[in-house]
């Protein structure tokens, strides 16, 4: 679904991603791993086009994408959930909702199922329905980020870093949610995450990257074993 | 010394004699033109210089054109004061006027600083209106004109823009024309390298507000009428604003060139006034998306271009 | 101090004020986005010469004649912001942007001047001349018409921006312009929306204006300064802020000029709208955060 090829970007002089590649299948579920700073979330950017390549190309369901603007490319069905959630302070729970549903004619038609969809998912938001986005707790911002995404009837839902800044119980709530969304409802999805372990527990594959290359690749359940990864990520054996 | 700036202040010279002499050879008319281009000259370098290189764009000049009038007339007319005096009265109001808006209003956001400038013009404008002391909304004629030759006014017109003319050029040329640069390019990344940004600004502001104001005292002594349209009237904006964009902002030559076109675009229309103004507009919404460099700018580039060509020949 | 006369003058200041405030509305709207219009008030002026013409050559009914004058100014606005003001805003332009709505502003004033001439035009209409009283109060009734007409259009902006897809995408862009990407909104459609509604506000304000009062060819200046005091009282964000920004800009307005004269009555709110812009520039009615 989502094909990235030999991935440069840079912010002016400075070069961040060299020769990035990677690949999402339908259905799949998968991880992109690494410490602060190795260019996670630049990638994200490339990809939803708030930053132009230098070379390389983005493919999604097989149309080039790396050159469109943003708007363009969330119209073909992809979604995201922004690290730092992003949302739209002043307006409510459910107005951050239904701005989710905007890029897409089809998600408008449907927005009573789907927000009822999103409510059963995450009931503490219908409970805030009429609050301001910045009166919420941390997870429920988060849930809501990701309800707002699930709004758009997206196609491939990217996640950017969703565990940040959450406490551990809510982490695995989230992840919960997320390898529900994939198991359950077949939803494809790129999951960007600091937190190795919990991501390739619930991830089909992973890729890992440092200072902006990719240097680990493979099936999550490998990945899990590894040498390298246990001793730089999970603190050893 | 190389050979550019040579020629360069070659022509300069000449062209400064030459203008030094006109006035002997010509008849009424031309003085009234040559006269009113110096004074525009003067004061839209300054405007440029600020929005040029300082990247602050006041809309509202008039402010200064008026007080200088007025102080004119006050001084001169009403108070009887002589006139060399009143003439620097008036740049010294122009000078405490802009500090004042200096240190109430430079601090502020792009928009919010023009649109104060434009509230301060306004506010003298109605507070010049209802003053019956100056002659309240028809105002008062001067008759200093009368008492001096119109070379006299011609001289003073052509001081001004060559002291407005070689400010800037020290300016741009000496120590402080760096932190003035790098106040225009982002004065938040200037003010991080330690660069005062706020005195810088009030400097060039303050510059501008004496030239500008010395500008309208010669204006109303040519004029001999001082009313609060003439004044305060958003003329002075967008004729300033014109001069520059057509000539070049933020060069020298630039509004050399805009103001001839200026005062031409005006004799053309003599007596349509609004017409020119329109064209103005047009022109200079034209200028702004098609060339934004202004005439001088297309031409020195098309001139880099052209010596680029005739190097890789020789 | 006659208490009646003062009562009377505070309450037409409300329906005043009221009325201000719509033409306040398109200025908040653009301010945050942004950007400045500063021909902001010489489109309402322009409708109002629109009107006029219609009238005297057509015997077109000003309140009939919104029909043709306020599309007509929304379409010149779209045109302006599609071809020339989008492209400078788009790539953060704003100096550039600055400049070239004075000089629109330049232009509409002087091709009004030179087509209409200086003299004052008025749209008044017999039947609006008249008023009624309810005690002790005067109401003259286009007070009260443009008060309801403006209340009718911050009905509709309202419903606008909380019912639709496309008002709340533009709320969107200025609390986040990115994010708002993000989701499919353009930002060029952002600010075509936000002119529409300006030059829809400013063509009703300019109308109803020209029928209550008289206009001038450099009567834009005004509208743009007294609206921008309005929003300077209250601060931006809501509708209801500029609403009542509206209603203090106009009780300040009319009580000055009962208090001090009417030469006065500008400066002291200029001098206001300056101080706040100093002191202010949220607004009195914001939290400072």
């Amino acid at each position: 679904m989502l094909e990235v090829n030999q991935l440069c970007v840079s912010y002016g002089e400075l070069q961040v991603l060299f020769n990035i590649s990677l690949f999402v299948k339908k259905g799949e579920l998968v991880a992109l791993l690494g410490p602060n700073g190795a260019g996670k979330t630049t990638f994200t950017k490339a990809v939803i086009g708030l930053l132009k390549p230098k070379t390389g190309s983005i493919f999604f369901l097989g149309k080039r994408i790396d050159n469109l603007p943003t708007p363009d490319i969330v119209k073909m069905g992809v979604a995201i959930v922004p690290e730092g959630r992003r949302l739209f302070p002043l307006m409510t729970v459910k107005e951050n909702l239904l701005m989710g549903a905007y890029a897409s004619r089809e998600a408008r038609k449907k927005t009573k199922d789907t927000l009822d969809r999103v409510y059963n998912l995450f009931p503490r938001l219908k409970e805030r329905e009429n609050q301001l986005a910045k009166t919420l707790s941390g997870g429920e911002q988060q849930m809501l980020a990701i309800g707002r995404a699930l709004m758009s009837l997206p196609k491939l839902l990217i996640l950017d870093e969703p565990s940040l800044g959450l406490a551990p119980n809510l982490v695995s709530d989230v992840l919960d949610v997320i390898e529900k969304l994939n198991k359950d409802d077949g939803l494809t999805i790129l999951l960007i995450e600091q937190n190795v372990r919990a991501a390739l527990q619930i991830a089909d594959r992973g890729y890992v990257i440092e200072n902006g290359r990719v240097v680990l690749e493979g099936e999550a359940g490998e990945m899990l074993k590894e040498e390298y990864i246990r001793k730089a990520y999970m603190g050893g054996a | 010394m190389n050979v550019n700036r040579l020629r360069l202040y070659l022509a300069s010279l000449v062209a400064l004699l030459v203008l030094m002499i006109l006035p002997l050879y010509s008849g009424p008319y031309m003085m009234m033109i040559l006269t009113s281009s110096f004074i525009y000259l003067a004061a839209a370098e300054m405007w440029s210089f600020l929005a040029g290189h300082l990247s602050v764009i006041s809309l509202g000049q008039q402010a200064f054109i008026g007080l200088g009038m007025y102080t004119i007339l006050i001084l001169n007319e009403i108070y009887k004061w002589p006139l060399w005096a009143s003439i620097i009265f008036s740049g010294l109001v122009g000078a405490a006027s802009a500090g004042f808006i200096s240190l109430s209003f430079l601090r502020l956001r792009g928009f919010f600083f023009a649109l104060s400038t434009i509230l301060f013009a306004e506010i003298l404008f109605h507070f010049f209106r209802n003053w019956a002391f100056v002659g309240g909304a028809t105002g008062l004629r001067l008759s200093i004109g009368y008492k001096i030759p119109l070379q006299a006014t011609y001289y003073m017109a052509y001081i001004t823009s060559i002291i407005s003319i070689l400010t800037i050029y020290y300016l741009h040329n000496s120590k402080i024309g760096f932190a003035i640069r790098a106040t225009g390019c982002d004065d938040e990344a200037a003010a991080e390298i330690g660069v005062n940004t706020f005195i810088i600004k009030a400097i060039c502001f303050i510059i501008n507000g004496t030239i500008t104001a010395l500008s309208g005292a010669i204006f109303a002594i040519q004029t001999m009428f001082v009313h609060p349209q003439a004044g305060f009237g958003f003329e002075w904006t967008l004729a300033f604003v014109f001069i520059s964009v057509i000539g070049g902002v933020g060069t020298i030559i630039g509004p050399i060139i805009g103001s001839i076109i200026y005062v031409t675009l005006r004799s053309v229309f003599a007596g349509f006034v609004g017409l020119s103004m329109l064209l103005q507009g047009i022109l200079c919404i034209i200028i702004l998306s098609i060339a934004p460099t202004g005439v001088w700018g297309l031409f020195s580039s098309r001139m880099e271009k052209f010596w680029r060509r005739l190097k890789r020949f020789s | 101090m006659n208490w009646l006369v003062i009562l009377n003058l505070s309450f037409r200041a409300l329906l005043f004020g009221g009325f201000l405030s719509l033409a306040a509305c398109g200025l908040s709207l653009a301010f945050q986005l942004g950007f400045i219009n500063a021909a902001h008030g010489d489109m309402a002026v322009l409708a109002a010469y629109l009107s006029w013409t219609l009238l005297t050559i057509f015997g077109i009914d000003p309140f009939i004649s919104l029909i043709i004058v306020a599309p007509l100014i929304v379409t010149i606005g779209f045109a302006l912001q599609k071809f020339l003001l989008n492209r400078f805003l788009l790539r953060g332009q704003m100096d550039t942007v600055l400049i070239i709505t004075f000089s629109i502003g330049m232009i509409i004033r002087n091709a009004i001047q030179l087509i209409f001439f200086a003299d004052p035009r008025s749209l008044a209409q017999p039947y609006i001349l008249q008023g009624f009283s309810i005690g002790f109060l005067n109401i003259p009734f286009a007070y009260l018409i443009n008060f309801i007409f403006a209340l009718m259009m911050f009905t509709i902006l309202h419903l606008f921006f909380v019912k639709t897809f496309a008002g709340r995408a533009f709320r969107a862009v200025p609390q986040d312009c990115e994010a708002a990407m993000m989701f499919g909104v353009k930002p060029e459609v952002a600010y075509m929306y936000g002119m529409g509604i300006m030059a829809l506000t400013q063509a009703v304000f300019g109308v109803l204006m020209g029928v209550t009062y008289v206009f001038f060819p450099t009567s834009g200046m005004t509208y743009l300064l007294l609206p921008l005091g309005a929003i300077m009282l209250a601060g931006l964000g809501s509708l209801k802020k500029t609403f009542i920004g509206g209603l203090i800009m106009g009780e300040i307005l009319i009580l000055s000029g009962y208090f001090f004269g009417s030469e006065y009555q500008y400066i002291i709110c200029h001098l206001i709208t300056l101080i706040l812009i100093l002191f202010r520039p949220e607004g009195l009615l914001t939290r400072r955060s």
